[in-house]
């Protein structure tokens, strides 16, 4: 990849319609990095919800979510790379070669759109090659933030360095790790199927974030950081959940004058 | 009502209510999970062991019946008595049968978890004979009536307080530290041992090629319960055997450091058969129970398989955010936390263990822990792909064909998204429709949720007439 070329955005269905705020951060990062963008019309949804929750290959192959993942090959086959603000979206994508039959050609489609579908700090870091984007884009942000490894970014997608470089070369921020890194409680389905157990967990993360005097939490997962975020305002807490994109921008915001870190995942416009 | 793995979302919602239990559980498990990572950070070879334990489990599952073979003709050379079960009654029925027919009327007891999912204790002081666990988290259960709630550590789930007010109670002796309390049970326990009939143990690792049968503890009361009595009856699932001492060496290389961060455990004993001529302790007549209940049938599925790699070592168990939450109890099944809810959905009919494959967060923190890489998301994913083909998932088919036809559909899904977005943005109808509770409870614990102006791309803006 070149800096020159030309990307598909990826927009996870949460971030289309419920955290906006996200997709127009990413939007933005690519662009004031130089790169093209594209974002295909007629985006759905992944079908991570679906997948997760059983809907998805083994007695089901080629049922109800091999339809859903041929229809997302079609919009972003021809892509140079595909790349999306969550962890879960991309690691659903990686895992579409396994909803068809094994040598078919639907399978080597899905085999080739896995192999260049990228999450946002993955592309940035590991393909793009980007090290300091602080640097690169002159970002400043005095915040005390924690980084939230989510499980689909640090287990599904193996991604520990890039975030955490990217937020290195960002002047005046410092970074925290929780004290142990661990669920959030979300787990999609998880949560709403079980939402007594999914609260008790992010209560326990929460005390933690809290004692560790972290002010922002940031993370690669929408979905995590929303639901952390609605948490943390319902609760009235000094602590908001932001997207590393969001975060990012914010940088480039206040480097040029602005400063605004109120702006969780589920602000309005 | 006793739990059970079917009733895991009332049991669970119980046990996140009660923050004694949650104080506690946060307590222990970070505890665990943190000797465990202390460990494991001053081992520079921990992929390497992680790799040959998982070869050697690998191993055992792709030979088993020769391996089986090869240990009871060695065991047998050695003077052990060995039986097959195929499922708990049978097993039960000839541990007691064997402890009628030899007149004892008391047996001690190592830790054990196979004996938990016979139900084994009930099951002999129904015949009127007197069961005594000698593990002192077991004992301080059996005391309280309650089932182990940890398959390394029985009793996480009790404070030290709560077990001196049971001692009190149920002993008439008091303690204040954990060390006071363990003489206590100490002295209760000495007399037991020696006026026992019977010593019953589970086995850590069996060895095909010397009949050796191996036991891993920390206390010493594994040692007193096969020294003691006349009689050692040990049971075993069929897959705990492994070729040759070296594959045992390469168990013993993960199994401590990974349940406890020890490199080596308190005591390991190695058990070569009856006491012979000469020798002034050790049982006289040794026994080896052989119980399959169920194990045949998941090593011939090629996605459960590999769940019997499992050490029971508990690693899954301290890193699991579900397991923490809410401790064993909740799960309602013999073994709880990640392996248990896999076990459960491998050996136990698929409508009873429906929940605990749905009661996790996909985080996979198991899989990352396990010493012999057993990924447990990817056979819970399996298991609710399953109970869906059967119909018995939670998400009701009306609207998961219904979801999926959206996908497929962008103009129907962002009309009904639209119709959403004007009607009811913060989900509140939604989530007050009936079967949608979860919904309701977890919005309610929330802010700011909802559906906002769509992202949209510059192509859609042209074509809406350039707004949001």
């Amino acid at each position: 990849m070149n800096i020159t070329d030309t990307v598909h955005l990826f927009v996870p269905c949460l971030v289309r319609d419920a955290l906006p705020g996200i997709g127009r951060a990413t939007l933005a990062l690519l662009r004031s990095l130089g790169l093209g963008v594209m974002v295909p019309k007629d985006q759905t949804c992944c079908g991570q919800l679906l997948y997760k929750q059983g809907q998805g290959q083994g007695q089901n192959r080629d049922g109800r979510l091999a339809p859903v993942a041929r229809r997302f090959m079609d919009i972003f086959g021809q892509a140079r790379a595909v790349v999306a603000p969550s962890s879960s979206c991309v690691a659903m994508v990686r895992a579409y070669p396994g909803l068809f039959a094994p040598g078919s050609a639907d399978q080597a489609r899905a085999m080739d759109l896995a192999a260049k579908t990228f999450e946002l700090s993955e592309f940035l870091v590991n393909v793009l090659g980007v090290t300091d984007l602080g640097a690169a884009l002159g970002l400043t942000l005095n915040t005390i933030v924690i980084y939230h490894g989510s499980c689909q970014a640090e287990q599904a997608l193996g991604l520990v360095e890039s975030p955490r470089r990217l937020l290195a070369g960002v002047r005046g921020l410092t970074v925290l790790e929780p004290s142990r890194a661990s669920c959030c409680g979300f787990g999609g389905g998880f949560s709403l199927a079980f939402p007594d157990i999914s609260r008790a967990i992010l209560e326990d993360k929460t005390a933690d974030f809290l004692a560790l005097g972290a002010e922002v939490v940031v993370g690669l997962e929408p979905s995590c950081l929303a639901h952390m975020d609605g948490y943390f305002r319902k609760q009235g807490l000094p602590l908001r959940a932001v997207h590393l994109a969001e975060l990012l921008m914010q940088g480039l915001e206040s480097s040029a004058g602005s400063d605004r870190l109120n702006s969780g995942p589920g602000v309005r416009p | 009502m006793s739990a059970r793995p079917g009733r895991f979302s009332e049991q669970a919602s119980r046990a996140v209510a009660n923050p004694g239990l949650r104080a506690v559980m946060r307590r222990a498990v970070a505890h665990l999970a943190g000797l465990r990572a202390k460990a494991l950070a001053a081992m520079p070879d921990v992929e390497a062991r992680r790799d040959r334990a998982a070869a050697v489990r690998q191993r055992t599952l792709d030979n088993l019946p020769d391996l089986l073979e090869r240990l009871e003709e060695t065991l047998t050379r050695a003077g052990v008595q060995v039986h097959y079960a195929l499922d708990a009654a049978e097993a039960n029925a000839f541990i007691g049968g064997l402890a009628l027919d030899r007149g004892v009327t008391r047996v001690v007891k190592g830790k054990s978890m196979v004996t938990e999912e016979l139900g084994l204790n009930a099951y002999l002081q129904g015949l009127g004979v007197e069961v005594f666990e000698t593990d002192l988290g077991e004992y301080i259960v059996q005391l309280a009536g309650q089932p182990p709630s940890h398959i390394i550590s029985p009793a996480l789930h009790l404070s030290r307080a709560e077990i001196a007010d049971l001692f009190a109670r149920k002993l008439g002796q008091g303690g204040e530290t954990a060390s006071e309390l363990t003489q206590v049970a100490r002295r209760e326990l000495r007399e037991k041992f020696v006026t026992a009939g019977m010593g019953v143990t589970g086995v850590n690792v069996a060895v095909a090629a010397s009949g050796t049968l191996v036991l891993v503890e920390n206390e010493g009361n594994i040692r007193l319960s096969t020294a003691c009595p006349d009689i050692h009856v040990a049971v075993m699932t069929l897959e705990k055997v492994v070729g040759n001492f070296a594959d045992l060496a390469d168990i013993l290389d993960v199994l401590p450091p990974f349940a406890t961060g020890q490199t080596m455990p308190g005591s390991l004993s190695l058990f070569f058969g009856p006491r012979r001529l000469g020798e002034s302790d050790g049982p006289r007549e040794v026994h080896l129970v052989i119980l399959d209940n169920g194990r045949s049938r998941v090593l011939a599925d090629p996605v459960l398989a590999q769940i019997l790699r499992c050490i029971r070592c508990g690693a899954c168990l301290n890193v699991c955010p579900v397991y923490a939450a809410v401790g064993g109890h909740a799960y309602g099944s013999t073994y709880p936390g990640p392996m248990g809810a896999v076990l459960a959905g491998a050996l136990e009919p698929l409508d009873s263990s429906v929940p605990l494959a749905f009661a996790c967060t996909m985080c996979g923190a198991c899989a990352q822990a396990c010493p012999v890489r057993i990924d447990h998301p990817a056979v819970l994913l399996e298991l609710r792909r399953r109970a869906t083909a059967a119909g018995l998932a939670p998400l009701p088919e009306v609207l998961a064909w219904a979801y999926a036809f959206a996908l497929r559909h962008p103009a129907a899904y962002r009309a009904a998204v639209g119709l959403l977005r004007g009607l009811d943005p913060e989900l509140t109808r939604v989530a007050a429709m009936p079967g949608l509770e979860g919904l309701a409870a977890y919005l309610g614990q929330r802010e700011g949720l909802g559906l906002k102006p769509p992202f949209a791309s510059e192509d859609e803006k042209k074509e809406n007439g350039g707004g949001k």
